[in-house]
């Protein structure tokens, strides 16, 4: 699948299909993202619902100061310097993370949901009300991130880009995975109580699951900013958050490759559909409904799937 | 900020307040009793919203449409119940996640295939139009008799629970869900009944609200997270909690709207006043609620400890 | 060293009307094997509990070699050297055996936020968790789910990772529950292993085990240590007799 996904600029080159080179694009960096929230929901078993929100948190690193650099104002801002702009996602992801997760949880079950979902839509309605930046609009970039060495406006060099940092988040949650720090997020996973009086400090291992994710997932808004060169606040509306737990669940909650069949599945999901009806989200809707009710076992067993 | 502006958003904000108090009652009942996650519970409000307007028109009355309106959403709230959430009582909250998820999609789909994108208004009666004084300003009539339905409604709500037998078993059911079910309560039927309820208050939120606003697609999900604010700041489960966290919230928002801007001038330049008040006012229930967080995890009224 | 290992100073913890613990005091010595028995409810339970740090006491205080440790979070005071044994056995039940007490093990041995060297690469802490289990024969089994195990198994399983954590202190909550006579005898045989080197705070309901492993004896009734001695003196204790022993025959 990786290997396919490789040599896909060349294979839509030869078919002299660029479409699929956008499409492919896209599927990379929600990968990428839903990689992300993998850590923290499959690895974690955490039902985080404000995941979006770190895809807009990225986008916005490059939208301002870009928007800066060529309209003026905020000199401290405004750089078209994609190194910076990186870096300003990474850290920006990272601290909204810290400060959201370290709040968030302190709950667990439901609260933990709804809240991670309020502080996702808290970032909506922000991003709304600056209308220096576009407001409810959004913002157009007129140019992309500058990079040493890539060319950003090439369409396949983003996708090379991208792919290669999914790699490495792959890679990277592949490793964590089978060390201290995923076998203890499992240890947490599984049974809580039992990991406190073993004596670990559950909360401290769950943040850093979060602002990993959450500097991850900013990274991935980044290259979704330059990918689109436009950028909403509906980027980051819990719709969008559910989306990416759809992706997650879809590929197999906890598996390394999981979010990339997942957000393949969804992207072809999305453009089969929607090709067919502008009414795609109520045969999806319902896709989803049946995969919840069988995923609890419902048509099968009586069981129940593990609790939150 | 003068008198008059004062008492404006003051009544504002308590229209805020009750309609948030309609939706999140339900809502938290059914978090309380049944611990089910519906994000769906908006669709409910929406659906009161579109069908109230729909009738309103089709009969030329405005309140024989809501009227007809609230049997027809309590129709869709049974068979929500029914078909997706019964099944899904006591499995792992990412199912119910997904599939109230997948309902929403549904349901939005759907809307727009009857009710097509544009939003749906409705003109009041002659005698629902006017204005009253009030000192300083006049009020329109109609955000009074919404606020007055409003605290009927949490009355009567109060004696439901309060002093009818019922009503008790709602209480012990939400305090101790296997206390409940140990005393031999019917609970298939309790849980019914509590999901409808909530599905018609929702409704009924949403059709008070379609002649200052309108009936849009959005609606529902914009007012879940809020709803979702509320619940977490009152406490699960709490009907107490709820009033007094959707009053809060209210209040907060619409006096942070208004007063805000004047603070911010006194205490920063222009400049950054004129970007960082309005941000800040639309971050401001989220700030409430994370006040809380710190302050009080379990909400105003937390829920008591719960024999599972 | 006059400070006892673990001293607990009036103790209060009510649920609503229920009072579970009504000034309790208690110390458990350096080495000692400290049993507390009582009937059912009487809340030797909610006492564990509270000296792991998992429900906080309504009043009183808790010292751990002398330290205050009240108000301490549970990884703290586990940290501090307070292993505790389930009386509903909870190991991660998806997990392996070996995952389980490589748990128990990295919780004692810095940072668990690594994150590319995979755990079983790390020989020291793998050796360590092989040893727990060993130590209570759990070494055939060591990649097999908890959840596939026996009773008797994961009751082993949760004393080799109360064990792997290197405690000062034992808590173990009704270790012989549920164990059939042979198993009984075998856990029995591995306490009395461990009782040199460990210092124990027991419950139990099996007075056999108790008067067997037992260096001292406190008796638990609704709430309040109500005599506290050797073997020999709490048989002879005439309100022991009369509080709980007497009710040997109705099995809780
Ligand atoms: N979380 C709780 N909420 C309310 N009552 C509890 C709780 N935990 C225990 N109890 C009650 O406290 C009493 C003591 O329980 P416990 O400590 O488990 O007793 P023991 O272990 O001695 O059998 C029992 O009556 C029990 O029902
Ligand atoms: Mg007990």
């Amino acid at each position: 699948m990786m290997a396919a996904l490789a040599l896909l600029p060349l294979i839509a080159q030869l078919a002299h299909q660029p479409f699929w080179l956008d499409l492919a694009t896209r599927l990379v960096i929600l990968a990428m993202a839903a990689a992300s929230l993998n850590i923290i929901l499959g690895l974690g078993g955490l039902v985080s619902f404000g995941h979006a929100a770190f895809l807009g948190i990225g986008a916005y690193a490059v939208g301002i100061p870009v928007h800066h650099s060529i309209y003026g104002g905020a000199s401290w801002l405004a750089s078209d310097n994609g190194l910076f702009h990186f870096a300003l996602a990474v850290g920006a992801g990272a601290l909204f993370a810290l400060v959201t997760g370290a709040l968030s949880l302190r709950t667990k079950g439901v609260h933990f949901i709804m809240i991670t979902m309020a502080f996702g839509q808290m970032i909506y309605y922000l991003l709304e009300s600056l209308e220096t930046y576009g407001g409810n609009d959004g913002l157009t970039l007129d140019v992309r991130s500058a990079l040493p060495g890539i060319d950003l406006d090439n369409p396949a060099q983003l996708y090379w880009l991208a792919f290669v940092i999914l790699a490495g988040v792959l890679v990277m949650t592949w490793r964590l995975r089978d060390a201290r720090f995923g076998l203890a997020l499992a240890g947490a996973r599984e049974n809580a109580r039992r990991m406190a009086a073993l004596g670990h400090d559950v909360t401290r291992i769950r943040l850093a699951a979060y602002v990993l994710a959450g500097a991850i997932c900013a990274l991935a808004g980044a290259l979704m900013a330059n990918s689109t060169a436009f950028i909403t606040p509906a980027m980051t509306s819990w719709p969008r958050s559910g989306e990416l737990m759809f992706m997650v669940i879809l590929g197999g909650a906890g598996r390394i490759l999981g979010p990339v069949l997942g957000a393949g599945l969804f992207v072809l999901l999305e453009e089969a559909l929607s090709s067919f009806t502008t009414y795609w989200h109520l045969p999806f809707g319902l896709l989803l409904i049946l995969a919840a009710l069988w995923q609890a076992g419902v048509f099968t067993t009586r069981s129940g799937g593990a609790r939150t | 900020m003068n008198t008059a502006l004062f008492v404006t958003q003051l009544v504002n904000g308590l229209q805020l307040g009750v309609l948030l108090f309609l939706v999140a009652s339900g809502l938290t009942l059914v978090f309380g009793i049944l611990d089910f996650v519906n994000l769906a519970h908006g669709v409910f409000y929406m659906l009161g919203a579109f069908i109230s307007a729909s009738l309103a028109a089709l009969s030329g009355s405005w309140p024989l449409g809501v009227m007809l309106a609230l049997p027809l959403v309590a129709l869709a709230g049974a068979a929500t119940e029914r078909l997706v959430a019964r099944p899904l009582y006591g499995k792992s909250h990412l199912a119910q996640v997904l599939a109230t998820f997948g309902l929403i999609l549904l349901a939005d789909a759907l809307a727009m295939l009857i009710w097509g994108v544009e939003g749906r208004t409705v003109a009041l009666p002659a005698w629902l139009q006017g204005r009253v004084a009030a000192g300083v300003v006049e009020l329109p009539v109609y955000r009074l008799v919404i606020i007055f339905s409003g605290l009927a409604v949490a009355a009567a709500l109060y004696v439901w629970v309060h002093h009818t037998r019922f009503g008790m078993l709602v209480r012990a059911a939400a305090a101790n869900r296997a206390m409940a079910e140990a005393l031999g309560v019917d609970t298939a039927r309790l849980h019914a009944v509590v999901f409808i309820l909530g599905a018609v208050l929702a409704g009924l939120a949403g059709a008070l609200i379609t002649p200052i606003t309108e009936a849009s697609l959005s609606m529902g999900s914009d007012i879940i997270i809020v709803a979702f604010v509320v619940i977490i700041i009152g406490g699960t489960g709490s009907l107490k909690g709820a009033f007094a966290a959707a009053m809060l919230v209210g209040l907060v928002d619409a006096l942070g709207r208004a007063w805000l801007d004047d603070l911010f001038k006194l205490a920063f330049p222009a400049e950054i006043a004129e970007t960082a008040a309005p941000a800040i006012s639309a971050m401001s229930i989220y700030i409430l609620m994370a006040a809380i967080l710190v302050l009080r995890p379990g909400g105003l009224f937390p829920p008591r400890a719960r024999g599972r | 060293m006059n400070d006892p290992l673990l001293r607990l100073d009036d103790l209060h913890k009510s649920f609503g009307g229920l009072k579970v613990s009504a000034g309790v005091n208690l110390a458990v010595r350096a080495g000692e094997t400290h049993a507390l028995i009582g009937p059912n409810g009487a809340g030797k339970t909610t006492l564990i509990a509270q000296i792991a740090g998992e429900l906080r006491p309504d009043a009183g205080k808790i010292f751990l070699c002398g330290r205050d440790i009240t108000r301490l979070a549970a990884h703290k005071r586990a940290r501090l050297g307070l292993g505790r044994a389930f009386q509903v056995t909870s190991p991660m039940a998806g997990m392996t055996v070996l995952d389980n007490a490589l748990l128990a093990v990295m919780a004692q041995m810095g940072s668990p936020l690594r994150m590319w060297r995979p755990v079983r690469g790390e020989a020291a802490m793998v050796e360590e968790a092989r040893a727990a289990l060993a130590r209570v024969g759990l070494a055939e089994v060591e990649e097999e789910k908890a959840r596939d195990l026996s009773h008797g198994q994961r009751r082993q399983l949760e004393l080799a990772m109360a064990l792997a954590g290197r405690p000062r202190l034992l808590l173990l909550d009704e270790p012989m529950a549920g164990l059939g006579p042979r198993e009984s005898r075998d856990m029995v045989d591995l306490l009395c292993g461990l009782k040199d080197h460990y210092a124990i705070l027991l419950v139990e309901h099996d007075m056999d085990a108790v008067f067997a492993l037992a260096d001292r004896i406190s008796v638990l009734v609704a709430g309040a240590i109500i005599a506290t001695g050797t073997p020999r003196q709490i048989r002879a204790d005439a309100a022991v007799r009369r509080a709980y022993l007497g009710e040997e025959d109705t099995p809780c």
